[in-house]
Parts: C-alpha cells; structure tokens; sequence
C-alpha cells in the first residue's frame, strides 16, 4: 500500500493579517474585510472596493525578498508561518528532496510596470532586475534561494486552481519519492492593470455603497466579485516521515482530483452571468472522483468549502454540481468574508478547510439570503460549531480548469472498503 | 510518445523542423512583429509562413491570442500523427500540460497600447492573457477534461511541462496527455534580454560553446507532443514514435539569472534524468543542450555534462539548436526534446552552428556547423531555467531494449 500523504504545517498572509492564527479567529468572527481602496479607482470614477492585506503584515519579509513584487513578499511570509506551524526545521532535510508548487499571481506590479516602462518611456529604459523580477520564477527561485530548496520548483499559474494544482502535484512528488517535503504556496496581489482587467471584463461586483455586503456567494442578488489579496502555504509530508520526525499531522490528504471543463468549461464566454446548466458537470465530477478515491461516498461528507466567490455564472455552477452530488454536508464559501483571492483563492479555501477541522467550526457564508433557483444545500450563513471528519474543498479558475481535494481530520476512522 | 507537432523559425510542421535541423538552417532574422530599431540587437526568430488566418475564423482570432493560435496548431499536427481523429472515448482520462513564460503577451501589449495611445478599451483582447489561456483553448477545442495545467518555470518551461504530464501518466491520473510549451516573440522579453545584454545582433554571432560565444537570439514557437500510456498506444494500434524513459530536476538555489558555476545544480538534474531512465550514461548517443551561448550557461552545463559522464571521451556529442530556432524559452524545453526525439527516428546528429573557436572550458564534441548521420538510440535534452530550475529529459527509440550491452556487462 502507497503511504499517505498528510499536511503537517499551514501558513497564510491575509486581510487578517500575518499567520493563520489570525486567519481562523477571523474566518470564525466573519466579518466581511472589503473596504473602499482610495488609490485604485473604477473607470466610473467609484474608488475600487476591495480586500487589501494589511502593510505590517509583510513586515516579517526577509532581507532578499524585500525588492520582489507584494504577491511574492505575501508568500514568504505565508511560508516561514507553515514552516514554524509545522516545526519543519530545513537543516535536517536533504535540500534536493524539497519540493515547491508556487500558484503564481495573476498579474504583479513589477510586471505591469514593466510595461508600462516601455510604452512611456521606450523600450531601452527596461532594467534587468525589473525583467528577473517579472518572471514566473521570480517567486519560486527567490524561496529556492532564501531556503535552499534545490527540488523541483514548479510554478504554477492557473489562476484560482492553481494552489490544488499544487497540492496534486506535490503528492505526487511525495507518493513517487521525488522529495520528502513538499511547500505549497499561493499568492495574488491587487496590481492595477489587474484590477482594470477584471473590471472590463465584467466580473467585479457593482455594489458600491456597502462594502462588506457585495461579495455576495450563491445569493440571488450577487453581481460579482470583490477582488482580494493574499497568500497561503501547506507543508505536505508522507505519513511515515512525518510521524518519524514526530510532527503533528493536522489533516489526511484523502484524494485531490483536477479536471477541466473541456468544450464547455470556459466561463470566459459568460461574463455576464448566463451560463448554460450542464456546464456543472466538471466540477461534479471532480467532487465525485475526488471522494470514489478516498473511498467515501457523498454520505460521509460533513463539510464541503466552496469556491462560490460571488460571480453569477460560477455560483450557479457550483450550486448546481454540489445539488447534483447531493451530499447532506454543511456548505460555506469564505469568498463573502475575504473576497476573491484569485490565484491564491484555492489555496486559501484549503487552509480555511483544515483550519476550520482543526477548531470544529464552519465559518459563515456572509451576505446569502436564498439562491435564483431553489437550492437543497444547506449554505451555513451564521457560525457553527461542528466536529468535522471529512471535508471536499473546490476550486476553480476562469479558464476552465477546476480541482477538489478530499480531507479527513486523523481521529476520524478510515473508511471501510 | 506518439505525436509530435512544431512550429519553429526553421521550419513549420514535424517534417520540415527535422529537415532544418539536418540542413543547419538558420532561423533568424531582422523582426518585423515589432519594430526593433531601438534595441541594441535586432535579430529574432520568427514563424516565417505562419498564417492564423487560413486555420482560424475572424470571430476566434478576436479572442485568440497568437500564442493560443500557435498551440492549436500545433496539437492538431501532433494528434493527426498519432492518428487520433475522434473526441476520447474517456476525455476525463486526457490531460493538458503547457509550458510558457508569456502566455498571451501579444494580445497584452497590444491592449495596453491601445489604451496608452488611442485611449481605447479592448476587453476582448484580455481573455487569452492569462499565461494558463493556451492550455485552456487545448481542453475546449479537443474536449479534454481530464488534469490540466499550466507551468512557467522560464526557460525550462515546455521541459518541465512534458516531465509533469509524464508524472500524470506514471501516477495513473491520465492515458493520454498533449504536453509542450509555446512562446510568442514579444517586446517585452526582447527588452528585457536586451537590458541583460545577453542578445546579440547578427545570426552568426549566436555560438553555443565557442570561446567567442556572447549570447542568443529570441525566437517563437511552439511544440505539442501527445504523451501516451503504452498498453493504450499498444491497444488503439498506434505506432510509437519515441519513449520517454525519464526525467531529472533540481533547482539551483544559487541566483535568480545565473547557474552555479561549477554546474553542481544542473549535473544533479542530469544525474537523476540518467537515474530515472534506467540507462548507464553510454548508452545516451546525443545531448540536445540547452546551450544558450551565453558566457556563464555553456562552461556551466558543459561542466554538469562531463561531470557525470566522466570526461570528454565518455562523453556523447553535445550540440544545442538555439542558434538555428532562437531562444524559444517556454517552447525551448519542448522543441528540443523534438528535436532528441527527431535525431533517434532520423538517425542524425543536429549541429551547432556558428562553431569556429574551441574553448577549453567547454570540451564536448559540439557538432560543429554540419549535421551527423549516425544512429542514436537514445538522447537528453537539458533546460535550465531563471530562477536557478534545472531539467532534463531522456527519451528513447520505441524499440529500445534497455537491457545492457555486452560493454557494459562485461565491465
């Protein structure tokens, strides 16, 4: 038999501040984090509303990564919190058998400045270390560097299902015996140009006046999303190593399945919201496959966090897949507390899972009042407190692409095949 | 490994790729997809020939990128010669794994131009940018719903997308996978390489391993190979073009542009990939370098090479392409496997070009400037990436029979 593969550490940098600490205690009070951001403003001339990390949370930052964009800086800090969390102390691993799997951001502000450096000012004005930092290794070659992590190092920009991406391919390393310690991490920054890509392409929220009611998952009146920042990292690790070196494994990674939408999959032909029913399929199948592996049925599952992130066309989905899978499990989406993270979304939502096992609490889906079409889901929109065994997270990312991992907490027994 | 299909600056499909790496053609030229005059170099390689608009409608070109467009064609060469011309009877059981660095920067700069100079919004322009967008259009237009999934580890990208989509298959998460990678020719990395001075800017300055050498050329393209699980190649009847037997990877861990000197990192890739494939490093007939001319790259891998394979006379002839394509980055890694892959079916040795002087720091036999025929029954193709990523690729003739030759067992 193949060993398990558990998670032994997580970390986070959010609108809550540094370490995941925090991140619960703030999942757990759910108050909603958007805020009236004055420096970005809407092509409508509205200041932008969104989910900021605050600045002191990044003072933790080490010396070389200083000069690296905010999403890169976010996931330093998210890392050295999983180390600790983790006791994970690197001198006792051999480098070359670490692993990275970085969901890069979507956009960076180094990037982005790139160009705008050559449209204002030509294109001889380019710096080298501009150029280093705009690359998809600038985040996973500066850890490299600052751990000396000499293992694969796999970026991963997938958007939204980039960090369940990671933690499939980090198992994989591990159920292979590629490495024997496996960092996932995931960041985004809100960089302008980012900000305004995704306000023409229609995905933003229109609510305005209130802030903290527009990220407003699976709720009929939803009308976008509320853009966030933020970081999350998991430490993965082989049952076995992981017991030998006597950490705590918080979680049992059960099943991580990803999929893609195929010919329908694209939400992008949809910005506005009219989305067409079978597209659900992708992610109910993901869901399925995800628990058949792990050797659950739909039955089993107590806690189901969702990707649902306000948007009209990929709530509905979701709505319709998890009514498909029909499992009698509890449902909360995090995206109404700290918006949408979006390459560090999945990732989050998968901390925000083993968090919520850890402390036996469901955080609430903030803002739903009752879906467009009748829903038989129970959508947690208070705090619960509830001893959760085994729990799906999803995720998904605009293109198509989507993942869910199934999790158990270690007292829950084993299921019987 | 049942299909192969490419778009380089040498040549447009499998077979003329193949028939300009045995001529020695040269790729590179002055680039028109922008207006250079204000670089310090010039030269590029370009999809001479390419023409979007003769395989896709004008409504798709509005949305698709051309990186995307590239990666079409890409695949749709690479599945007609593995004789797939029906949807997957399991399309959850197909995957999809690109590398790229870029992703849809052409459309990107041409948004942003438009909004800086005419002022004007192009949403439409925005939906291919993302670096996953091409690997997104492959799962649409084939219907592959199975894992798929970008990566963008720079310039060991497409390598390190065919080693992830083998790791798919080896883990029994898919039966088949289109891997490669794909890259644009856009201003932004041309500035950039430009602001590291490492371009220069005639063809024939580009020389990999020769003691003059002072850098690259950038170059476009693109390379989808459709991975398969044997016993299912085996049970549709189709015909294998090549084995991927292994791979290696490491990270440096040392800078963010350089590779250790002494090669350490990249050996240990290479060391794992030999590891992995089964096969004592005699058995390897060709190197497909990564070979980017640059000072520091080629004394580095040239040290990394020999140090594992014991010395200048143990060691397999070493040539890199890069001055025939172009740095392809993303494409880079997937291209040269091709073309380790080519050199097996067609039993030659692709040259490296521009060759005249030797440099003592790099001491393998670099196919100076002509093709070699010769049978290869195995190769390596090596991609090291920004960021310190090593990787490197061994593939196989489909016939290969890794048991050891009557050298070996009698050492």
């Amino acid at each position: 038999m193949t060993d398990t593969v558990v998670v032994t550490g997580v970390g986070t940098c959010s609108p809550f501040g540094a370490g995941s600490h925090a991140f619960s205690a703030g999942l757990r009070e759910g108050r909603s984090r958007a805020e009236v951001a004055s420096e970005l403003v809407r092509s409508d001339g509205h200041a932008a509303t969104v989910c900021l990390v605050p600045d002191d949370a990044l003072h933790g930052v080490p010396e070389r990564a200083r000069r690296l964009s905010r999403a890169h800086r976010m996931a330093m800090v998210a890392v050295a919190d999983a180390l600790a969390d983790g006791q994970v102390d690197l001198d006792r691993f051999r480098r070359e058998r670490v692993g990275v799997c970085y969901g890069t951001p979507s956009s960076t502000r180094h990037a982005e400045e790139l160009q705008d450096t050559i449209a204002e000012r030509g294109p001889r004005s380019v710096s080298p270390l501009m150029f280093e930092h705009s690359t998809g290794m600038a985040g996973p070659g500066t850890m490299a560097i600052e751990y000396g992590i000499a293992g694969p190092t796999i970026p991963l920009p997938g958007g939204g299902a980039s960090g369940l991406q990671g933690i499939c391919l980090a198992s994989m390393l591990l159920r292979s015996g590629r490495v024997d310690l496996a960092i996932v991490v995931a960041a985004e920054e809100i960089a302008p140009l980012y900000y305004h890509a995704l306000e023409l392409l229609r995905v933003l929220s229109s609510g305005l006046d209130e802030p903290e009611a527009s990220s407003r998952p699976f709720d009929k009146g939803r009308s976008g999303i509320i853009p966030g920042e933020g970081a999350a990292a998991v430490i993965l690790e082989r049952a076995s190593d992981a017991r030998e070196r006597g950490a705590t494994a918080v979680v049992e990674l059960c099943a991580t399945v990803l999929a893609h939408g195929g010919e329908a999959g694209s939400l992008h032909s949809t910005p506005s919201g009219s989305y067409r029913p079978h597209v659900s399929a992708p992610l109910e199948r993901t869901m399925r496959y995800a628990l058949n592996r792990s050797g659950y049925s739909p039955g089993d599952v107590d806690y189901i966090a969702a990707c649902a992130n306000s948007a009209r066309a990929l709530d509905a989905m979701e709505a319709d897949a998890l009514g498909e899978l029909a499992a009698p499990a509890v449902v909360s989406s995090i995206a109404s507390i700290i918006g949408d993270m979006g390459a560090a979304s999945g990732l989050l939502n998968f901390v925000g899972c083993v968090k919520s096992m850890e402390g036996g609490f469901v955080p609430p889906t903030l803002n739903f009042g009752g879906h467009e079409r009748p829903l038989r889901l129970d959508i947690a929109t208070t705090l619960r407190t509830a001893s959760l065994g085994i729990s799906v997270v999803n995720a998904h990312s605009l293109g198509g692409a989507c993942a869910s991992t199934v999790i158990r907490t270690l007292t829950e027994r084993k299921p019987q095949r | 490994m049942t299909g192969i299909g490419v778009l380089t600056p040498i040549g447009l499909g499998t077979e003329a790729f193949a028939r300009g790496l045995r001529a020695g053609a040269s790729g590179i030229r002055r680039i028109t997809a922008f207006d250079p005059g204000a670089y310090r170099t010039q030269i590029g390689g370009q999809l001479d020939g390419f023409e979007p608009e003769a395989m896709f409608g004008a409504r798709d070109r509005r949305h698709l990128d051309r990186a995307s467009m590239m990666a079409l064609t890409a695949a749709i060469e690479a599945l007609e010669e593995a004789e797939i011309t029906t949807p997957a009877a399991r399309p959850d059981r197909w995957g999809a794994v690109l590398g790229t660095t870029l992703g849809g920067m052409i459309s990107g700069e041409r948004f942003h131009r438009l909004l800086f100079v005419q002022g004007k919004r192009r949403p439409s322009r925005l939906r291919d940018f993302p670096l996953h967008a091409a690997t997104d259009r492959l799962c649409s237009t084939f219907a592959i719903e199975g894992p798929s999934f970008t990566v963008s580890s720079a310039c060991a990208s497409g390598a390190q997308a065919i080693a992830c989509a083998f790791d798919l298959i080896r883990s029994d998460e898919v039966d088949v996978a289109l891997a490669g990678g794909v890259d644009t020719l856009a201003q932004l990395t041309h500035a950039g390489f430009d602001s590291l001075r490492l371009l220069v800017p005639e063809p024939e300055q580009i020389r990999p391993f020769d003691r003059r050498r002072a850098g690259f050329a950038l170059g476009e393209a693109a390379c989808v190979l459709v991975l398969e699980e044997r016993l299912h190649a085996d049970a549709r009847g189709a015909k294998a073009l090549a084995e991927i037997r292994g791979f290696g990877t490491s990270n440096d861990a040392y800078h963010m542009a350089a590779p250790r000197p002494d090669g350490s990192g990249s050996a240990r890739a290479i060391q794992s990939a030999l590891q992995a494939s089964g096969l004592p490093g005699s058995r390897i007939g060709y190197i497909n370098a990564h070979g980017t001319a640059t000072q520091q790259n080629d004394a580095s891998e040239a040290m990394a090479i020999l140090s594992v394979f014991g010395g200048p006379a143990e060691c397999p002839p070493v040539s890199s392409t890069k001055p025939m394509t172009g740095h392809t980055l993303g494409a880079a890694g997937a291209i040269e496997c091709a073309a380790a892959i080519l050199a097996i079916r067609d039993s030659f040795l692709p040259p490296t070009l521009n060759y005249g002087e030797p440099d003592p720091a790099c001491p393998v036999d670099c196919v100076p400037n002509v093709a070699r025929d010769t049978s290869v029954e195995a190769a390596m193709s090596n991609s090291f990436g920004f960021g310190g990523v090593n990787y490197s690729v061994v593939v196989a003739a489909p016939t290969f029979d890794p048991a050891p030759t009557e050298r070996e067992a009698t050492l």
